[in-house]
């Protein structure tokens, strides 16, 4: 879930009293790009720190964490990973220290075990670099619902095309949900050349926004999906566009949170992995206290996880190892990223613009209080209290086998609309879209599959 | 009514500044346009005929003919206007064939209230880049369309090239196991150049479009004796969409290795941004080539001579699997796995996940 990227904040562009606000955030070193952000979730961030930016917002500065590792291998590859932050691609995707993790934990483990890994960007991670053939016999990796393109309901998609076809009305929204299906198959995307739906792409909740403040004749719609990573941007946005009183903007809200959709998992019967790789973005921004009752009631193990290759690995490096030693409890391998409390600022301002809500989870049902939705005070920039409209029945394809993907009771590959009648250009459930489970194993599998 | 028609003002188009409806119909006012789009190009002979009558190209054996619609939206970005590219664009998928270019037409699609300047500008452009090149602006048409039907300006240019003893026309199936794929120049940076000019100052890069004429890099191999396979310039579908169209073509598996494919930063951090894939991302100016093994050393040597310092060799041909009936495209990952590669399913869209 939660594509995001290291930068260098290279200048502080402008203080409120003796905090910054706003800055500029180099990527990929002086040949990259820079991009000017708020730094409202990072106020102690200072010039040349390094920071993780999800949709144009950064959320965490990245801490040096080398005195903190015993074993001499990991001392390695933290010191590498912070010499190289600039660049953090590019070694954390490197053979050497991929080789070695795969080698630690094929000796360490001494039976099968399966775990899953929570998001979707993992998933694709695992999938490109065939982690599951290199680990065979010893970790089975099983994707979780950790898309938020994915488990999004069809009703929502189809409200969404609903408003984007009305007159003055534009929906903003991430590429991803704009190619997902919603009921009958129809998808913003589609919706844009058989229906006229207006809608436009935007790469961040700010973007939505600017398009509002800058086409002041239309009522402006931004979708806001996605985890808590995503909610951190989507709380500031509405924050904003209240201070500014923005009346053509609005908010169609469907954001869901991890934990639940953890212990919805773990007491459904029959379901059984052996442990957890946790989505190191989410934590990000709430930390992973909330994961030490889930590891205790349940008895896992959880590993907050990053996601290039060695992040990914390292996680599953720790949670063999907790498995070997039969401990329970959670485990942090991303530690220059995640910290215990995450990031405390953006949680404030999540829980005073969003609240708890029952929340429908497409493959699931409804998962009880899952759901981050805008607060009655606010209702005014909820698009549902806006255009006075209320959501429909979900309508999916019966074929689509994801809750049992999810349920890891098959795999993308059992489903028989795999690669068939269910493509990325065409599909038949929302697995295949976003970075979905079955899109990801699509991308890996199929070709080599219809060459035989 | 002869009267009052002597009594109407002449519209005088010595003096608008912006294209106009008018400038799109059969009248004077189209053709002092015309003329003066001539006169841009540079041309010391102004055209009067519908078709143009050119020599036959000296030792054609056969001929070329490329053409490729051009769209660049804003039209001028660092290192790049929709002039050159127009030229450049069906220049290079002419080189590329293994033809030597000869005549361009040229089919240039107005807005209303494009800029006559602008337009000045971008048919200058065209005319220097095409005499630097050696072609020659032979024959064209102009439409004019209203506001709310196009894009300022959009450009359609048709190349007519040459096939000769020396340059033969090169196929995919030339492509044989054991040949190494070389690519001219670092990856991506028409890509990022072109999101970096759209984000109206959102973004800012040094990275500049990679758009350059591929002529010398295709002239300096086959004058090198270099056994030229097969080449493809990265354009739309970048390396990604090349590589899998050429396997499958050639019946061959083409190899990549992904630590050897040099991507530009900028490029990198714009794909970890959007999610996008980075094997996809268009250049406008960089191409693979297929060469013998032996001669891959001597090759980027050549390359490198001719201003494309960053050659490298990034892959190689084996035999398609046994029993498999197409070629595939795989990477080889930095994990030592292999990961088939398979076309987008559609347009790169801005990702959350």
């Amino acid at each position: 879930m939660c594509q995001a990227i290291a930068g260098k904040i290279t200048r502080i562009t402008e203080y409120v009293g003796d905090r910054p606000v706003r800055g500029t955030v180099q990527y990929m070193g002086p040949e990259g790009i820079e991009q000017e952000v708020s730094l409202a979730f990072v106020p102690e961030v200072a010039e040349g720190n390094y920071v993780l930016v999800h949709v144009g917002l950064p959320l965490q500065i990245i801490t040096e964490q080398e005195a903190l590792e015993k074993e001499e291998w990991r001392r390695k590859i933290s010191r590498m990973i912070v010499d190289d932050r600039g660049n953090e691609t590019s070694y954390l995707r490197s053979e050497e220290p991929i080789k070695l993790l795969i080698a630690e934990i094929r000796r360490l483990a001494t039976r099968e075990y399966t775990i899953m890994e929570v998001c979707g960007g993992q998933t694709e991670i695992i999938d490109c670099y065939k982690f599951n053939k290199l680990l065979e016999g010893r970790v089975k990796l099983v994707p979780g619902p950790g898309c938020p393109v994915c488990v999004t309901t069809a009703n929502y998609i189809d409200l969404s095309i609903d408003l984007a076809c009305r007159e003055q009305v534009v929906v903003a929204a991430f590429g991803d949900i704009m190619h997902t299906p919603g009921s009958y198959g129809m998808s913003l995307a589609r919706a844009i050349a058989e229906r006229n739906a207006k809608v436009v792409e935007v790469d961040s909740p700010d973007a939505a926004l600017f398009y509002a403040l800058r086409h002041p004749d239309v009522q402006v719609v931004y979708f806001a999906i996605g985890f808590e990573t995503t909610s951190a941007p989507n709380a500031l946005t509405l924050y904003e566009a209240v201070t500014k009183k923005v009346s053509n903007f609005s908010m169609l809200v469907t954001q869901v949170m991890v934990p639940p959709a953890l212990r919805l998992l773990l007491s459904t019967p029959d379901f059984h992995v052996d442990g957890f790789l946790g989505a190191g973005h989410v934590c990000s921004v709430m930390g992973y206290h909330e994961y030490h009752p889930i590891a205790r009631k349940y008895r896992v193990p959880i590993v907050v996880t990053g996601f290039e290759p060695v992040d990914l690995l390292l996680g599953v490096y720790q949670c063999v190892r907790m498995l070997e030693e039969g401990r329970v409890g959670v485990e942090n391998a991303y530690p220059r990223i995640v910290t215990e409390e995450g990031n405390v600022e953006a949680q404030r301002l999540i829980k005073k613009m969003f609240r708890h809500e029952d929340c429908e989870w497409n493959g699931f049902g409804v998962v009880p209080e899952s759901g981050l939705r805008i607060r009655p005070r606010y209702k005014t920039f909820d698009a549902l209290h806006r255009f006075g409209v209320t959501l429909g029945p979900s309508v999916r394809d019966p074929r689509c086998k994801l809750t049992d993907i999810y349920l890891n009771k098959c795999t993308p590959r059992d489903c028989p609309e795999f690669g068939t009648s269910c493509t990325p250009a065409c599909q038949v459930g929302p697995g295949m879209g976003g970075e979905g489970p079955c899109k990801s194993a699509y991308k890996t599998f199929i070709l080599r599959e219809e060459a035989l | 009514m002869n009267e009052l028609a002597l009594n109407c003002p002449i519209p005088d188009y010595n003096h608008g500044t912006k294209v106009e409806e008018d400038h799109g119909h059969g009248s004077k006012a189209m053709s002092k346009l015309i003329a003066d789009m001539q006169r841009w190009y540079g041309h010391e002979v102004q055209v009067h005929t519908d078709a143009a009558c050119v020599p036959l190209p000296q030792g054609a054996t056969s001929l070329s003919m490329t053409t490729d619609g051009h769209i660049l939206s804003p039209y001028q970005i660092p290192g790049c206007n929709i002039g050159e590219l127009a030229i450049i664009g069906s220049v290079n998928d002419t080189v590329v064939s293994g033809a030597l270019p000869y005549y361009v037409a040229v089919y240039m699609r107005l807005t209303v209230g494009f800029p006559l300047s602008e337009l000045q500008m971008v048919c200058e452009s065209m005319g220097r880049t095409a005499r630097d090149i050696g072609v020659a602006i032979v024959t064209g048409d102009t439409k004019v369309v209203p506001q709310d039907m196009g894009d300022g300006i959009e450009i359609t240019t048709t190349v007519v090239g040459a096939f000769t003893k020396t340059r033969i026309p090169l196929q995919p199936t030339m492509v044989q196991p054991g040949d190494v794929a070389i690519v001219t120049g670092v990856l991506g940076r028409h890509y990022v150049a072109v999101a970096v000019a759209r984000s109206e100052g959102k973004l800012v890069s040094p990275v500049t479009s990679d758009m350059r004429s591929l002529h010398k890099e295709v002239a300096i191999l086959f004058d090198g004796g270099i056994k030229v396979r097969f080449m493809h310039d990265l354009t739309r579908g970048g390396l990604l969409d090349g590589v899998v169209g050429i396997a499958e073509h050639s019946g061959t598996n083409i190899v990549l290795d992904e630590r050897r494919i040099p991507h530009h930063p900028a490029a990198l951090a714009a794909c970890k941004k959007w999610g996008h894939e980075i094997l996809a991302c268009p250049n406008e100016g960089t191409m693979i080539v297929f060469v013998d093994p032996r001669q891959a050393p001597q090759a980027i040597d050549l390359l490198r001579k001719v201003g494309s310092p960053d050659a490298c060799v990034i892959g190689e041909v084996h035999p398609r699997d046994p029993g498999s009936r197409k070629g595939e495209a795989i990477l080889r990952t930095t994990a030592g796995t292999e990961r088939t590669l398979v076309q987008q399913p559609g347009k790169m869209f801005n990702r959350i996940c």
